[in-house]
């Protein structure tokens, strides 16, 4: 079968391009930063984890690493306690050890609590890929503290002067973008564990411009990762486009439908071949998830989806409470009216207050607004934490303030919506 | 976890060329490219804070721009995108560059972040918050079309 491949027929990035980018880059000091407040559940979660690495505990008043996980402050949900499976899943090889300890899956999400440890005190990177299940649309989103197959956890008492773990527990969280499977289905887990070759450099050490494959240590929320990086340009004045010879090399040897075992197996082969590592084991293990539908439990719409008001239109497309997260989706339709309601700060100004049940939330959730959908519209999501109970309705709130200004917000009360919610199996 | 600016910026300019291909996929001309391209990476900037984590930086700052680009496009009233002749004859492929104008924009964006800008069909369904089944069914008809306007031999 031949292979599809298009050449680049754009033409050459216009100079002005480059200059408009770099100028923008430069100026970002200048720029309003967000603040943290929506991304607040995330960093919470992060910190948590980091500490479970440090103390090398489990989650308090908890025996599953992922229900600690899923409610960090709040007692879990009767679903999430009966959806959880422990697995206990694990090799050995060659003095390390690869545990898949549990998963969860609620319907839409898969979640995959892992642990990777090593027996020895020289320091060691674990790579973890992407979990798989063929013939499903399971896709492995990451999780906030979770690895990827550039950037490893160094494993090993000691790291550049910096005290590390032998051990590290992490979950997977994987999305289907179609119906879960009716029936059980396996999924792949790996574990790519390698011994470092090329130098490794402290991520703040690194003041010059480098072209060789370098390992860089550096700090990511509460964790130590390493970073695979070929080319590394520290001084943002110097700025120029240049090779990237392990995506080159990733390119050359990746074909159009590959599996995610030929992806990992061609990470690692470019790894070695380019010198950043070399293999001290790989762990794969395949493991059965079987769906659980009487106790999948998840909400609907259950009455008036669509709500009209002067300066817009809102039609809410999915209001998930889940057994482990909480997933809301919506569109707005600005309308065409004059004085200062523009489509901007419909966009970039308004933000929504959740209460379950007509309760306020423990953790805020998060929120984004995306593309359209049609020629007016703008497509916006919150997501979050998983709530101890499954509502029956939702009152929704719209709030305006700007980005740098959360603490002159205007709630929007007479905009106040109730969405009734019914429960759904399966 | 928070990228500081020194690698949001080694990250967008890393990226530059794809978001070049993204945005031009979308809008008709480079000037209206740059105004998308400064526009995203200020609100990108702005909003680091909802990257979800940082080895989704490429993906999340591209569906940014496309965003970008298509409130250009409702903005300015921009009804339909046409190729300026001069960036067709400095294209190295001047004929595969016009066949791909002349695809539906949906099909267009999808073939472009997919065989241009190399993202595999999973992050271009992260991208374009599209089920992986509809990008895959918008490359089969971006490579039907493509092939019917310029033959099996303009492709290796």
């Amino acid at each position: 079968m031949s292979k599809f491949v298009m050449r680049d027929s754009f033409p050459e990035t216009p100079g002005g391009f480059h200059g408009r980018v770099e100028a923008t880059l430069m100026n970002l000091k200048e720029v309003d930063r967000m603040k943290k407040r929506y991304k607040l559940a995330t960093v919470l979660v992060a910190a948590l984890i980091g500490a479970l690495l440090l103390a090398g505990l489990a989650y308090a008043a908890v025996q599953s690493n992922l229900l600690g996980r899923l409610f960090p402050n709040t007692t879990p949900n009767p679903q999430a306690e009966r959806l959880v499976t422990p697995l206990n899943l694990s090799e050995t090889k060659d003095g390390v050890t690869f545990t898949i300890n549990e998963y969860l899956l609620d319907g839409s999400d898969l979640y995959v609590n892992w642990t990777a440890s090593s027996e020895v005190a020289e320091p060691m990177i674990l790579l973890n890929g992407p979990m798989a299940a063929e013939g499903t649309s399971l896709m492995d989103n990451g999780d906030p503290a979770s690895l990827s197959l550039q950037e490893g956890a160094p494993l090993g008492d000691e790291l550049l002067g910096q005290s590390i773990s032998r051990g590290i527990t992490s979950t997977n969280v994987g999305h289907f973008y179609e119906e879960i499977p009716n029936g059980p289905f396996e999924v792949t887990m790996t574990a790519l564990f390698m011994t470092p070759v090329a130098e490794l450099v402290k991520e703040a050490d690194m003041t010059e411009r480098t072209h060789s494959p370098t390992l860089m240590f550096g700090e990511r929320g509460e964790r130590w990762v390493v970073d695979f990086i070929s080319d590394y340009q520290p001084n943002a004045t110097a700025i120029e486009f240049s090779a990237d010879m392990l995506g080159n090399y990733l390119d050359a040897h990746l074909t159009e439908g590959h599996s995610m075992r030929e992806r990992i197996a061609c990470y690692q082969a470019a790894y070695e071949q380019l010198g950043y590592a070399q293999t001290l084991a790989k762990i794969e293990l395949i493991f059965t998830v079987e769906p659980d539908p009487e106790h999948i439990v998840h909400t609907v719409i259950d009455g008036p989806d669509t709500f009209e008001f002067d300066e817009f239109t809102i039609r809410f497309t999915q209001m998930d409470f889940t057994a482990a997260s909480t997933h809301i989706e919506y569109e707005v339709t600005p309308a065409e009216i004059s004085g200062d309601i523009t489509e901007d700060w419909l966009y970039s100004e308004m933000w929504f207050e959740v209460y379950p049940d007509g309760k306020p939330l423990t953790k805020p959730l998060s929120q984004q607004h995306d593309g359209g959908s049609g020629d007016n519209a703008f497509i916006g999501e919150l997501w979050g934490e998983a709530l101890p109970e499954t509502p029956t309705s939702v009152t929704i709130i719209p709030e305006r303030h700007k980005q740098s200004e959360q603490d002159k917000k205007t709630m929007m009360e007479d905009h106040k919506m109730v969405i009734p919610l019914k429960q759904v199996s399966g | 976890m928070r990228l500081n600016e020194q690698a949001f910026v080694k990250r967008a300019m890393a990226c530059e060329r794809k978001l070049y291909r993204a945005a031009r996929a979308i809008l008709g001309c480079d000037a209206d490219c740059e105004d998308a391209v400064q526009d995203a990476l200020i609100k990108a900037w702005q909003r680091l804070d909802t990257l979800r984590e940082e080895r989704y930086f490429e993906t999340w700052l591209t569906r940014i721009l496309i965003n970008e680009c298509k409130n250009l496009c409702k903005k300015r009233r921009l009804a339909e995108v046409l190729p300026e002749t001069l960036a067709a004859l400095q294209s190295p492929e001047p004929e595969l560059f016009e066949a791909l104008t002349k695809l539906p924009e949906k099909i267009r964006l999808a073939m472009v972040l997919h065989y241009n800008d190399g993202y595999d069909v999973a992050q271009v369904s992260g991208i374009l918050r599209i089920p992986v089944g509809t990008v895959k069914w918008r490359l089969h008809q971006g490579r039907a079309q493509l092939r019917k306007m310029l033959g099996e031999e303009a492709f290796r």
